[in-house]
């Protein structure tokens, strides 16, 4: 199995960071994805949102190393939004095969899987797809290959394509046993928001997370006018 | 309870919106220090109903007005006439005849309404300057002078009349032509009525006389016609004649002292202006100009801040209102969903700013790529 490197580290605001990792934590428990696994048979977990550049790959990327992590088990993060191929440039995964080589046959399923080192963390690029990728989407191919990564992982966590911009995102997230909507705060609409759950209304939606959350709001402010947060 | 939204954008907003709520206010005082200064001169007048002179324009039937209220009532109309405005103005000398121009011609006349407004305007009089100005210029001046001057019982008697204006001399010139073209007017109108007077009655005593003279003429005929009749015991009718001349006698009488009352009228109407529209204090010349209190001077600024208040709060509900986006649990009520949980804004350190410039783009990802490593900070 390959090896992939993780991009340079920049400094990062250390308590911030710590509470996002506690926030992805809580997002973990509050749906209930260690509970929902059952044994010999690995969950699939699907990261999407309403529109792009809402977070859904940050929040992916931390849920499946957050998982391999705590619970010290083998995970599968699959970047299957084959239009921003979010996690090659993260993980250093530019020119290698992807999901896309899979699905055309080119490729194997152990060929693709990219250990982080010191991980026990997987990660699959998505590659390189047709102009319309569509019918490769909707093949049994990627059935199949979602099915391999469960039987051979305790959790997959799929970076799935936004849900109202294509169609795919609802394809893909079908596949999934739950599915995360992550919605941008002060950007995502409540009108976006109600679409994209009506879309996946074939899904089963463990809930939606509301990201990039910075609080204007003093909590002395907070607390004298008893604001709900 | 307050939605959290509207406290977020209220915060978010305070800069933008205490900006004008400071600079308004500001403004405004700025541009009343830097405005004109206003000298103000004051008369008082005092005044009593005139006696003997019927004068329908001071309302005298009215007991519930006193005779400062009467006259201020008067002096307020003639105020909202063109005519008597203009005629202020000349007299101050803001408006005066072009030169050259003075040739006797067909004056224009313009007379206001109640005092004065019968006396015949001669048709050799000077034009008034005002006939010089141009329509917009002599709405100017009718402004200037309404501005300008303000009249007001002050007691029973007293009248107040105040005036200002940007020079100190200006403004007490405003005051003596408002009190002399107002003075000028009581005089014309009591002329008038003394005139009109004198006319009836001499009209009145010329038929009565005539009358007189044909009674006397019927008695001194029945005398002639009846020299038997004793005149001591006399007849009916000679008692009937003669009682009709003593009566028509009494009429001519009351008639001439009547014409005789009004021409003592009509010769001491300065005098009897004078006792009923005493100046008591005079105009004057203004050292300095109107000092507001710090309340009047605040006034202002506080209302524009107010205004600037106002409409900071509708611009917040505007944006308020104009917001849909997802913030808080509380726009995800009524959505058949569960929320998860916040995943806070990731922010670069600080102190790397001061070192490095570069692009800060993704290091969110790459602090949660770090999250499957137990080493990776």
């Amino acid at each position: 199995m390959a090896l992939v490197a993780l991009r340079k580290k920049t400094a990062l605001n250390q308590p911030r960071r710590r509470q996002f990792q506690e926030s992805i934590r809580s997002v973990i428990e509050a749906a209930g994805i260690p509970a929902l696994r059952r044994e010999n048979r690995g969950f699939v977990v699907g990261v999407t949102s309403p529109s792009a550049g809402e977070g859904k790959t940050t929040v992916a990327m931390a849920t499946a190393g957050i998982l391999s992590a705590d619970l010290n088990v083998d995970v599968a993060l699959v970047d299957s939004d084959f239009e921003t191929h979010s996690l090659v440039s993260e993980y250093e995964l530019a020119g290698r095969e992807g999901i896309a080589d899979v699905l055309a046959g080119t490729a194997t399923m152990e060929s693709v899987m990219h250990r982080v080192p010191g991980t026990r963390l997987d990660v699959v690029a998505a590659g390189e797809l047709p102009s319309d990728p569509g019918p490769l989407i909707r093949s049994g191919e990627l059935t199949n290959f979602i099915e391999q990564l469960r039987a051979s992982y305790a959790y997959v966590v799929l970076d799935l394509p936004a849900v109202l911009p294509s169609s795919s995102g609802r394809t893909v997230a079908g596949l999934c046993d739950g599915v995360i909507v992550v919605t941008s705060a002060g950007q995502t609409t409540r009108s976006e928001l109600e679409e994209t759950i009506e879309r996946l209304a074939q899904t089963s939606v463990l809930g939606v997370i509301i990201n990039n959350w910075r609080s204007r709001v003093p909590a002395w402010l907070e607390r004298a006018f008893g604001l709900g947060s | 309870m307050v939605p959290r939204k509207l406290v977020a954008h209220l915060l978010r907003l305070l800069p933008v919106m205490l900006l004008p709520i400071l600079l308004a206010p500001a403004l405004v005082f700025l541009l009343q220090r830097g405005g004109t200064p206003v000298y103000q001169s004051y008369a008082t007048i005092w005044v009593q109903d005139p006696a003997g002179i019927q004068q329908p324009s001071l309302n005298v039937e009215n007991s519930f007005l006193t005779p400062a209220q009467r006259q201020a009532s008067v002096l307020n109309d003639l105020l909202q006439t063109d005519g008597f405005r203009m005629q202020i103005a000349e007299l101050v000398g803001i408006i005066s005849v072009p030169e050259g121009a003075a040739t006797p011609g067909t004056s224009s006349g313009t007379q206001g309404p109640g005092l004065g407004s019968a006396t015949p305007v001669a048709s050799a009089t000077p034009p008034s300057a005002a006939s010089f100005l141009t329509s917009s210029q002599r709405e100017r001046v009718f402004h200037l002078i309404g501005r300008s001057v303000a009249v007001g019982a002050n007691g029973s008697n007293l009248l107040a009349i105040t005036t200002s204006y940007s020079d100190p001399e200006t403004a007490k010139a405003l005051g003596d032509a408002t009190i002399a073209a107002y003075d000028s007017r009581l005089q014309s109108e009591a002329q008038r009525q003394t005139v009109i007077t004198s006319d009836y009655l001499s009209s009145q005593l010329v038929v009565a006389q005539e009358e007189l003279t044909n009674r006397q003429n019927a008695l001194q005929a029945f005398i002639q016609a009846n020299p038997g009749v004793n005149l001591a015991v006399g007849s009916v009718e000679y008692r009937g004649l003669a009682a009709q001349v003593e009566a028509q006698l009494a009429i001519v009488n009351g008639l001439q002292s009547a014409i005789q009352g009004n021409q003592f009228n009509s010769v001491s109407i300065t005098q009897g202006l004078a006792a009923r529209f005493s100046v008591l204090d005079h105009p004057r010349v203004a050292d300095h100009p109107i000092q507001e209190s710090r309340i009047q001077q605040l006034m202002m600024p506080i209302g524009a801040m107010m205004v600037m208040v106002l409409l900071a709060a509708g611009y917040l509900l505007v944006v308020y209102r104009a917001d849909h986006s997802v913030l808080s649990t509380e726009d995800l009520r009524g959505l058949d969903v569960r929320f998860l949980g916040y995943a806070p804004k990731l922010k670069r350190d600080r102190r790397q700013w001061r070192l490095s410039f570069r692009r800060d783009r993704g290091h969110a990802r790459r602090a949660a790529a770090s999250f499957a490593s137990r080493e990776a900070v």
